[in-house]
């Protein structure tokens, strides 16, 4: 017990320490070099011998070009571990199934038991992990998914970002895409999202030990400026775009790319652009 | 020529019984800290039972009244070992008196009803001889007829009103004046500061108040006829300090360093808290972010036990380090044991913190008021009864509101804590003492951290607590023998939090009720050995509510090391594994034990084997299908010794067997191992002592323990999550070099190179533990100044602590964010830890109170000492947190 007062109080400590010292790194939001933003299956949810088809949303904002090669990893991970260290570090072995390479691929289930693929999370679910090993030439990352096993009937969906607004005094325009909204250095952009209807569905928490409906969130990324919060969703729906940092040449186009999850996996993402002016 | 001895025996007495034993506790090595001035500082003080008159040179002829006050070491047997000047009346004079004491007998001084040796300070007055009475009266001449009166009065420190006991009251006539009657009276006060003259002439007078240990006062007064006349004379004392007393425990008879605890309370980064002195002391890291935790000799916080009043309390410190849970105003005593401690204590592989608290005053009504930035304490005590007196101490936080001034708006962190003591003392014979303590201490926490890493944008909401209500009879024979007695019931919430990060809440929720008894048998059987017996109990419920990942962890500060803000894949959502446990786990650990202190060649071997058979009952899950029940028996034997090779160097050494119960939440069926067994470990400590001087002292230790059957994570994919295969090492040495009290300086110097490592499987190496840390400095010194002025500095040189490198990372599209993986343990280190602490305090002593301000700066240089380390969002990018900025602390407080 002591080890574990004492642990608290360091975390404690930790997160004052840190919340009261400025960083000049950059946030997760701001997207430069080689970036994984998403990986989307469809479906995300599969039982033992179907198949899923998996994107991945990847960019590199010097242009260079991107390679992806695919592996299913058959290695259960550990209480507490999201991935198998193994499936990480490794690059051959017995527990990895080539499945591919390029943005696209077809992730099949192997036939496992839900106890094969390790305990499963406060959703109940067990996950093949799908790693990726992403790169250009100057620069590699590994991207994981995990493809959530079906045990019941009733299947997690993927949800669907139905629109990305502006909040403005004038309503709240939406922002379309291949219509770069207009901005000017300084400018501070208030933007939400909504979902579409279905998107946010219910099943039985472990944790909550009861029937609970997902949250829903949305992470933001974009190629200039800072936001408020990285990520919205339940109390914090909207963010702020800041434009008074990382910003390019007037006149160029901004990225803007907005990621919805759900709790089990489900993913959806939009890309929209702005232009400095 | 002689000299006249009366007026020295008594200041003696005075003077010891102002002073507190400092009572040395353990064989190996320890600092035990006692507290000087405060009233009954000894249970008994020597008494001269033996007195031999100096014998001047017949060639001196002494004309005016003289006075030698010398120290003496009085030992446990009532000897005098040594004797040495203090303030010189001359040399013949000085070697009278030296050669007069060392004939002289005592009864032994007594602390809890022990023989202890005893340090005094005696003053031996030398007085002319008084010349020849005039001749009579012509026959028929009638004598005067002078009225008297008397004269009754009470003599009281200046500041805290102490009764000052020895002090010379001399009633001289004025020149000139009435007081026809005679010549100059003498009186000495008595312990309560009185004095008293049955019948003196009327008159004027000039009143004069002499003692070595204060200043001299003179007083004009007027005696009428028919008017008795009672007065209070407040001296002031001349020591800084109250006077240092080399003691002895009982169990083992070794002598040990004291410090005062006058001088503890004023190191520079302490706030005047008693007990964080003990975090300067050699073999004390300092431990990870400055939380106060108590790394000694390379073990975890959780194996060093803390003991007040010989009952075992959770926690030492309030939150953060800032504070410690007893006030330090009701401590008598603090012993620091980093290892190879005896056998009347166990339950713990790493050191040991005993407090003992002292008895209430009964010379009056006595307290104190303080307050500075963090926080305010208030104190009274003084006599119910005769035989009853109290003490009732209390302490609240108000960083909740100081705090927010000092923050940023992204973090909202309100921690409130208190504290409380009290007490009451029955003397209900002479043979017997009958305490009630109640104590007890809660930390409440609550935090809103927003910061960029979402993950770490937490509600946590934290309440820590324990009472205890303790009892303690110590009886007393006339043999020398005593039986202590210390029952006691605690209720403890010794961690309670709930946590949500992301979507995944994670809640520890243990509370403790706890019940214990400790009875300690010591008989003298002869003058070489004393035989020390009795029984330890401690009984425990634990309750322990576990919602979370079932990860295998034993190391936590690691992980808090090495993720930084961001490394916290642990709490994240989506990670495999969730789960609720409740255990309720009854823990009961009974040691009998016995000590034998063997005093050999004259007192200079001594030899202590002791045994201590530990027996351990773990029952958890009682009426569930995974109910449980085991019984562990550990045999403990120790032995230390000490030998005395010359009146200034003494070598040590100790050995033992030790044990530690694990934490009662590794026994839950889901995220640790109902079948684990106790952790063992084995103490050695060699080490010398050597008196430079007087007062300067040099003391050199080295020590090895080898650890085993640790708890660790288990190596296997299923299966329980902990199991007993870790074993471990530590080995180094420490030195202290102290310059003990004098009457301005104090301080010291101490060094410790160590080095503690772990290995978690067979197959493993070993690595660096979590809380190794190769140089650890302290230099430390206070400096009284004239006009109660008083400065200090500390400077702690640290090597930076370890951590868990961040190996590689990958991005987790689930949950959009990059995850990481961990290094070799404890394969990087956080650079070195140098701070420079100052404080100046400034105290005004009135008659009947003091008033006094101080200022203690932390990190006058603004140094940046990295305490851990941070990474960016892919864990591509490190850099260092870094501890407290430059802090002031002002404070006032006032006593009385």
């Amino acid at each position: 017990l002591k080890a574990a007062a004492a642990f608290f109080l360091a975390f404690l400590l930790a997160v004052c320490l840190a919340a009261c010292q400025s960083s000049n790194a950059l946030p997760a939001s701001f997207v430069a070099g080689l970036r994984v933003i998403a990986i989307k299956a469809e479906p995300p949810e599969v039982a033992a011998g179907a198949s899923s088809t998996v994107n991945m949303l990847a960019v590199d904002t010097s242009g260079r070009a991107i390679t992806m090669t695919w592996n299913e990893c058959l290695l259960p991970p550990r209480p507490g571990e999201a991935v198998n260290p193994d499936c990480i570090t490794s690059t051959t072995g017995s527990f990895f199934t080539p499945i591919g390479a390029g943005p696209m691929v077809t992730a099949m289930m192997p036939q496992v038991t839900a106890d094969e693929l390790g305990q499963p999370d406060s959703t109940g679910g067990v996950y093949l992990p799908l790693v990726a090993r992403v790169s250009t030439d100057a620069d590699s990352l590994t991207a994981t998914y995990r493809l959530r096993l079906a045990q019941s009937t009733t299947v997690n969906h993927n949800p669907t970002i139905a629109t990305v607004f502006v909040v403005s005094d004038a309503g709240n325009p939406t922002l379309d895409e291949g219509v770069p909204l207009i901005v000017h250095a300084g400018d501070q952009v208030t933007l939400g999202d909504s979902f579409a209807d279905g998107s946010a569905e219910s099943y039985m928490s472990p944790a909550a030990g009861a029937v609970v409906t997902e949250t829903l969130t949305t992470s933001w990324f974009c190629t200039a400026g800072q936001f408020s919060v990285d990520k919205t969703g339940g109390q914090q729906p909207t963010t702020v775009l800041r434009l008074d940092a990382n910003l390019p040449a007037v006149g160029s186009t901004i990225d803007l790319w907005a990621v919805g999850r759900d709790e089990r996996g489900g993913t959806d993402y939009v890309h929209r652009t702005l232009q400095l002016q | 020529m002689r000299a006249r001895g009366g007026v020295g025996a008594l200041v003696c007495a005075v003077l010891l019984a102002s002073s507190a034993p400092a009572l040395g506790k353990r064989a190996a090595r320890k600092q035990p800290l006692a507290e000087a001035p405060a009233p009954p500082a000894l249970s008994k003080p020597p008494r001269l039972v033996h007195f031999v008159e100096a014998t001047l040179p017949p060639t001196f002829t002494l004309k005016e009244p003289a006075e030698v006050v010398l120290t003496i070491d009085v030992d446990d047997a009532g000897k005098v070992q040594s004797v040495a000047v203090a303030t010189s009346a001359g040399d013949e004079l000085d070697q009278a008196a030296i050669a007069a004491v060392r004939q002289f007998v005592f009864e032994p001084g007594e602390a809890d009803g022990h023989p202890v040796p005893v340090r005094i300070t005696y003053s031996y007055r030398f007085v002319p001889k008084a010349p020849p009475p005039p001749p009579p009266p012509p026959a028929g001449a009638a004598a005067p007829a002078v009225p008297t009166v008397p004269l009754s009065g009470t003599v009281l420190r200046k500041g805290d009103r102490t009764p000052l006991a020895g002090v010379s009251v001399i009633a001289v006539p004025a020149a000139g004046a009435g007081a026809e009657g005679g010549g100059e009276r003498r009186a000495v006060t008595d312990e309560s500061g009185h004095f008293a003259f049955d019948a003196l002439p009327v008159g004027d007078y000039e009143l004069k108040l002499r003692s070595p240990t204060t200043s001299a006062a003179d007083s004009p007064l007027t005696l009428h006829e028919g008017r008795a006349l009672e007065a209070t004379y407040y001296l002031e004392s001349k020591e800084r300090y109250a006077s240092t007393v080399r003691g002895r425990r009982p169990v083992v008879e070794t002598v040990e360093h004291t410090l005062s605890l006058e001088e503890v309370k004023l190191i520079p980064g302490t706030q005047g808290d008693t007990l964080k002195a003990v975090q300067n002391l050699p073999g004390v890291a300092r431990a990870p972010f400055g939380i106060g935790l108590l790394v000694v000799w390379g073990s975890a916080p959780q194996d060093t036990r803390v003991y007040v009043d010989g009952v075992n309390i959770p926690v030492l410190y309030h939150f953060g380090g800032l504070r410690s849970t007893v006030n330090s105003e009701m401590v008598q005593s603090l012993t620091f044991v980093p290892g190879g401690y005896q056998a009347d204590h166990g339950l713990g592989l790493g050191g040991l913190v005993e407090v003992g608290t002292r008895h209430p005053r009964s010379d009056g009504y006595h307290g104190y008021a303080q307050m500075d930035l963090v926080d305010g304490s208030l104190m009274l005590e003084g006599p119910i009864t005769r035989d009853l007196s109290f003490a009732v101490a209390g302490r609240r936080s108000w960083l909740d509101a100081t705090l927010p001034l000092f923050t940023s708006s992204s973090l909202q962190l309100s921690p409130v804590y208190y504290d409380y003591q009290a007490r009451v003392a029955w003397r209900p014979t002479a043979h017997d003492d009958v305490d009630f303590f109640a104590l007890g201490s809660d930390d409440k926490l609550t935090l809103t951290a927003k910061v960029k890493d979402d993950a770490l944008t937490a509600n946590v909401g934290s309440h820590i607590f324990y009472h205890r209500g303790i009892v303690n009879w110590l009886h007393r024979w006339e043999n020398g023998a005593t039986l202590t007695v210390t029952p006691a019931i605690g209720y403890d919430v010794p961690l309670q939090v709930g946590v949500a990060f992301g979507t995944v809440p994670t809640n520890i929720d243990t509370r403790t009720l706890g019940y214990s008894t400790r009875a300690v048998l010591r008989v003298p059987v002869a003058a070489w050995l004393r035989l020390d017996g009795g029984l330890d109990y401690e009984g425990n419920r634990y309750s322990v509510l576990h919602t979370g990942v079932p990860a295998p962890s034993t190391d936590p500060l690691a992980a808090a090391g090495s993720g930084g803000t961001a490394g916290s894949g642990g709490f994240s959502g989506g990670v495999s594994g969730f789960a609720t446990d409740q255990l309720i786990l009854y823990s009961n650990a009974l040691a009998p034990f016995g000590v034998a202190n063997f005093s050999l060649l004259a007192g200079r071997l001594v030899l202590t084997p002791q045994l201590r058979l530990q027996v351990y009952t773990f029952a958890g899950y009682q009426g569930s299908p995974g109910a449980f029940t085991h019984t562990y028996f550990s045999p403990e034997p120790r032995l230390a010794a000490r030998f005395r090779v010359s009146p200034r160097w003494t070598v040590k050494a100790a050995v033992g067997l030790y044990s530690q119960a694990p934490d009662a939440s590794a026994f839950s069926q889901v995220f640790g191992n109902p079948t684990l067994e106790p952790q063992r470990g084995v103490h050695y400590v060699l080490g010398g002592e050597v008196d430079l001087t007087r007062t300067l002292h040099l003391e050199v230790d080295g020590f090895w323990k080898s650890l085993s059957r640790l708890v660790v994570a288990s190596e296997g994919p299923t299966g329980p999550l902990l199991d007993n295969d870790g074993v471990g090492r530590v080995y180094g040495g420490e030195l202290l070099l102290r310059q003990e009290l004098t009457r301005n300086f104090f301080g010291w110097l101490s060094y410790t190179l160590s080095r503690s490592e772990r290995k978690d499987h067979p197959d493993e190496s070993f690595h660096i533990f979590t809380y190794d840390q190769t140089h650890v400095l302290t230099l430390m010194g206070s400096y009284a100044l004239p006009r109660g002025f008083q400065v200090g500095l500390r400077y702690r040189y640290v090597t930076g602590n370890p951590y868990t490198p961040i190996a590689t990372a990958f991005y987790d599209s689930n949950t959009d964010r990059y995850m990481p993986i961990q290094g070799t343990p404890g394969s990087a280190r956080v650079g070195a830890f140098n701070q420079l602490d100052l404080r100046g305090d400034k105290t005004w002593t009135f008659n009947r109170w003091r008033f006094a301000i101080y200022l203690d700066i932390q990190n006058v240089f603004d140094a940046s000492n990295p305490e851990t380390v941070s990474y960016n969002f892919n864990f591509r990018i490190q850099r260092p947190i870094t501890g407290l900025p430059i802090l002031p602390v002002l404070g006032v407080r006032g006593d009385f």
